[in-house]
């Protein structure tokens, strides 16, 4: 990402020459963004088979639509934001063709789940079976839930961005992105409580 | 302020200290408790779920600029043709040689000629013969294609 004065000045440059049809300095682009789109992407889809895949195709839209660059925002915040859309697009085709977790998380990874809501926060937080049963119980909750929760929740909670960088990215204003979140939180804390009232009630029956 | 402002409030002081008011509204509501509480949780399973980020595989600048190259109009067109015409010489190609080696694998059996009316003429006679049987004239069967003298009658000896 550009930091310096000189790098961003070097970044203006590499796109104003692709723009004008040169398709070399989109390597640097690439090289300089790519670290970013590829979390975004790892983020926002949780494949790690896919990642690549479809980073690789938010580049070249992002290349195909580079005239269309006005440099209002950064070139980052404007690729994150093609990112996103691409995302966007993936995570509904593959809800409407109905989410891979449940089927490949089976049986065993539900039980696993419940297990890890049914105990104390204090313990749940040690050893790499808990960091993976809490990384499927994520994976599950974000799956469950409707797209743009996902989008935005995994953007802040994940990504680690700020309501103003959310905002810019998907180009709404900063008390939209906070109603959203907030509505996204509750939906999800719902889900969450779920899982966790499971834990006494499946206790008492054993 | 509703319970709503205070969770929102909740929300956004993750990132910084939180409004006395807040604290304030904490000690006296317990949904509001609850809520901090199932979302602090919520939380770190989303921080206990991070993991690395993949890198680019080897080579995937010059990959992705490959594929911009074919993707960009006139080139990817002639590249799609060429492709296209490729294929088809490859399947005809390929049908070509699947008939060539059935032809050859076949068993060679010639055409089969039914004889004609003659020549069954011909093997009659013969099998007339080895049993004594006479035709009345055999001048046609010789002009048949019976080897002349064979099978010939001797001629009455005259004195």
């Amino acid at each position: 990402m550009a930091t310096s004065p000189s790098d961003r000045d070097q970044e203006v440059e590499w796109i104003r020459r692709v723009q004008a049809g040169d398709r070399e300095p989109f390597g640097r682009l690439v090289e300089r963004h790519q670290r970013r789109v590829f979390s975004l992407v790892h983020h926002l889809v949780r494949r790690r088979d896919e990642v690549e895949d479809i980073a690789q195709e938010a580049f070249i839209k992002a290349f195909q639509a580079i005239r269309s660059y006005n440099f209002q925002s950064s070139f980052g915040t404007w690729l994150a934001r093609i990112t996103v859309n691409h995302c966007y697009d993936y995570l509904r085709r593959e809800r409407a063709s109905r989410v891979r977790y449940f089927w490949q998380m089976g049986e065993e990874g539900s039980k696993q789940m419940e297990a890890l809501a049914e105990r104390p926060a204090k313990e749940r937080r040690e050893g790499p079976d808990d960091r993976l049963a809490a990384k499927e119980l994520v994976e599950k909750l974000l799956a469950r839930a409707p797209v743009d929760d996902r989008v935005i929740l995994t953007m802040k909670e994940l990504e680690d961005l700020s309501v103003e960088e959310i905002a810019e990215i998907l180009d709404l204003n900063v008390s939209t992105v906070k109603v959203r979140l907030h509505r996204a939180r509750k939906r999800m804390l719902v889900d969450w409580k779920k899982w966790r009232s499971k834990g006494p009630a499946t206790g008492s029956q054993t | 302020m509703s319970c709503d402002d205070f969770r929102l409030m909740l929300e956004e002081a993750r990132e910084g200290a939180a409004p006395e008011a807040l604290g304030r509204h904490l000690e006296v509501c317990a949904e509001c408790r609850t809520f901090a509480e199932d979302w602090r949780g919520l939380s770190e399973a989303f921080r206990a779920a991070a993991e690395p980020i993949p890198e680019p595989s080897f080579g995937f600048t010059e990959r992705l600029l490959r594929r911009l190259a074919t993707s960009s109009g006139a080139e990817r067109a002639a590249i799609e043709f060429i492709e296209r015409v490729g294929r088809r010489v490859a399947f005809a190609t390929l049908f070509l040689a699947m008939v060539t080696l059935l032809a050859l694998g076949l068993p060679s059996t010639g055409p089969v000629r039914e004889p004609s009316g003659a020549e069954m003429m011909a093997q009659a006679y013969q099998v007339s013969n080895s049993s004594g049987i006479v035709f009345a004239d055999d001048t046609w069967m010789s002009q048949a294609g019976r080897p002349v003298g064979q099978n010939e009658e001797p001629a009455p000896s005259q004195k």
